[in-house]
């Protein structure tokens, strides 16, 4: 396979007057965890929902390479683009909440059976098989995902409603997961989690890189961000203000100004330049120094990594 | 492998309505068609609510305008039976060889009006579908009220293209005579079985047919599809679902199964008149599935039987009460020498009579307190959910995880 596995070309988006999207151009690597960030509003979601046909782009394209050949994307329908191996999660978890858990995992299985109606409305051995395997399969995801299936806890037979609110999400994750995805999409997989459920968040998700899937997220726990993604995208307004590896987005002028206003951008790059002086002075930099500021902007909350 | 749950209640149901008929014959003559009369009854509404579930209760469609489809059932078999005089039944008669020595259930099964019927099923199940697929392809992609709107609009169209096309309808006046059954009539002084309990039993098998397609429905992807569409339409894209696809799906299902519901009504009454397609017919129907419990389909047979025996018993009941709240009038009008206080005030006496309408009345009283104490229906679908996620934990146990290919990629990827 060569290329990213999804290519957004000066991908566009107006309702009416709003600019919801103005011409991002972006890249997600196979084999990577790609994060896509920026304040509220900033037409993430309007992204996500572009890529899984759920809005018609106004301009632009989006190049698919997830089936080992290029497709466009562009006009086709959301179940059609589910249909090529393309995953995703909810920022409002939409689970079918009068079901139960494993009969919510089972329709993620729904495009990869095999039976016709015919051998539904007859009953055929073919079809018997085809449910048994995808309930024990249904049973496997939901282990992977970190949701108990075992015989005894009879979650798998609870209704998705009456789910603590992280296992919704890990259940909506799973869902997603077994419809054998090459891109998975997840939107705000941390959002309302307390922090332990975070880290085994981000475990998981890094486990679900680690069997090939390349994973797509947005999120604002930049804590999440920081440490698993190997690639950031910033959106304002609609419009790409920085890529690169999260060390080099935390730093940007353009980031710091779009989370955090252009006069905090402007201390921190007269402060950052004060360090500069005394480095230069002192020729040795005391690292609390250098944290300081960056302690402060939200896309850099985690001092631990530090300075690159 | 023991039975689910489910399964066997419907089959010890499907038992029971077999049984029936022989029980009640205990009861003698009158009482006995009596039972068999308010029991066909009720058949009709459970096979049209569970025809109805499917879209209503399976995929949140809601279709004021069921008996439209309910009635083309009816009309084709009726046209189609009555046509040229009785062509079919005389077609069959003629090819079938006489049989008057051989067995007594070979002259059930062969006998030319049964043979007549299983031949207009299938024309009533295709006219039905391809009316569905008419109306639904261009208004599937209306969602809630207007779909609703939509339906009713039909219905009362369908009523009276059928009460004014009477050049291929009959007109008001319906078509009557249509053939029975089964050829052989009643005796005079006997009441022969099977020419009496035919049409009921024939009934029973339609329901059973029924409720099989929407359990082998409701229980593969076809049925996640729909309820995926019915919970959450976006959810349901996103995992591959072609929601217009499945919304057609279950319009061809309700209307496929409604057609084999006006077959039955046909084989009861053996008369089909405009006044069939009665707009309350379709708001019960709908009430079947609301009361007995939306998607749960043991939830709505049992809305179907309650409704029906409830609409039926009252049929019969309310005459009798009106008119004994008639004699209570006139007794109170003697007995307290009313005559000259009505003269004096220049009032004419005249007793209350009840209107039949007033079965509706109870209707909506009935659904109005179970709606407050059961909101979920009589058998909601959470509960069985619950317990078919739990008994069907046993199956598939030993089943190989096919699908389950992340871990096979990550063997290959440690390779």
């Amino acid at each position: 396979m060569s290329g990213a596995v999804l290519e957004l070309r000066g991908l566009t988006k107006h309702f009416g007057g709003v600019k919801a999207v103005q011409g991002v151009d972006m890249k997600v690597e196979p084999g990577s965890i790609t994060a896509l960030i920026g304040p509220n509003g900033a037409g993430k979601t309007t992204c996500f929902n572009m890529i899984t046909g759920h809005y018609v782009p106004t301009a632009g394209d989006l190049i698919y390479r997830g089936q080992g050949h290029e497709e466009r994307f562009n006009g086709l329908r959301a179940d059609q683009i589910a249909s090529k191996k393309v995953a995703r999660t909810f920022q409002n978890i939409r689970l079918c909440p009068e079901q139960t858990v494993l009969d919510n995992v089972r329709i993620g299985f729904h495009t990869r059976r095999k039976s016709a109606p015919w051998q539904v409305l007859f009953n055929t051995k073919a079809f018997r098989t085809e449910e048994a395997e995808m309930a024990a399969s249904a049973r496997k995801i939901l282990e992977f995902v970190g949701l108990d299936a075992s015989e005894e806890s009879g979650v798998e037979a609870l209704l998705a409603d009456s789910l603590p609110y992280g296992d919704k999400r890990l259940l909506e994750i799973a869902r997603a997961l077994a419809s054998d995805p090459a891109l998975l999409l997840l939107d705000e997989p941390a959002a309302g989690m307390n922090p332990q459920e975070t880290d085994t968040l981000m475990d998981l998700i890094r486990k679900v890189r680690d069997y090939g899937i390349t994973v797509f997220l947005i999120e604002h726990d930049m804590k999440l961000v920081m440490e698993i993604s190997d690639y950031v995208v910033v959106l304002d307004h609609g419009e790409k203000i920085a890529e690169g590896k999260p060390a080099e987005v935390r730093e940007d002028p353009a980031v710091i100004a779009a989370y955090l206003g252009q006069e905090e951008s402007d201390r921190r790059s007269e402060r950052l330049a004060k360090v500069a002086l005394e480095e230069s002075g002192q020729g040795e930099v005391q690292p609390g120094v250098a944290e300081e500021p960056a302690a402060e902007a939200p896309p850099a909350e985690t001092p631990e990594e530090g300075t690159s | 492998m023991t039975p689910r749950r489910e399964t066997r209640f419907l089959l010890i149901a499907l038992a029971l309505l077999v049984l029936l008929p022989f029980a009640t014959q205990l009861l003698g003559g009158r009482l006995w068609l009596l039972s068999l009369s308010v029991a066909s009854y009720c058949l009709l509404y459970m096979i049209n609510a569970q025809a109805l579930n499917v879209q209503v209760g399976m995929t949140g469609l809601l279709n004021l305008g069921p008996i439209a489809f309910v009635g083309l059932g009816a009309y084709t078999g009726a046209l189609l039976l009555t046509a040229g005089d009785n062509a079919l039944v005389g077609f069959y008669a003629g090819i079938l060889p006489d049989l008057s020595g051989h067995a007594r259930w070979l002259l059930f099964f062969l006998d030319p009006n049964f043979l007549a019927y299983l031949t207009v099923i299938p024309v009533a199940v295709v006219l039905s579908v391809l009316l569905s697929l008419l109306l639904g392809i261009p208004t599937l992609k209306l969602t809630g009220d207007y779909f609703a709107i939509v339906t009713l609009g039909f219905a009362q169209i369908f009523y009276l293209v059928v009460k004014n096309e009477a050049w291929l309808t009959k007109g008001s006046f319906g078509v009557k005579d249509v053939p029975p059954l089964f050829s052989f009539a009643a005796g005079e002084d006997k009441i022969d079985f099977v020419a009496h309990t035919g049409h009921y039993f024939f009934a029973v098998a339609i329901l059973a047919f029924c409720l099989y397609v929407v359990i082998r429905l409701r229980d593969s992807y076809l049925g996640r599809g729909l309820l995926a569409v019915r919970d959450n339409e976006l959810a349901a894209q996103s995992n591959g679902v072609n929601v217009t696809k499945y919304r057609i799906l279950s319009f061809v299902v309700f209307s496929a199964l409604a057609a084999l519901g006006g077959i039955a009504l046909l084989a009861r009454n053996k008369f089909v008149s405009p006044s069939d397609l009665n707009f309350m017919e379709s708001i019960l129907f709908l009430c079947c599935v609301v009361l007995g419990g939306m998607g749960s389909i043991r939830g709505v047979l049992v809305g179907g039987i309650a409704l029906g025996a409830l609409g039926e018993v009252m049929r019969l009941v309310l005459p009798k009460v009106s008119a004994v709240l008639v004699d209570l009038q006139i007794w109170a009008y003697e007995f307290f020498g009313l005559a000259s206080w009505f003269a004096s005030l220049g009032w004419q006496f005249k007793p209350y009579e009840l209107p039949a309408q007033v079965r509706y009345v109870l209707f909506g009283v009935i659904l109005i307190l179970v709606m407050r104490y059961r909101p979920n229906g009589l058998l909601p679908v959470a509960d069985e959910e619950h317990a078919r996620g739990l008994e069907g934990k046993g199956d598939h146990r030993d089943a190989e995880p096919s699908f389950f290919t992340l871990g096979d990629k990550a063997q290959g990827g440690e390779a």
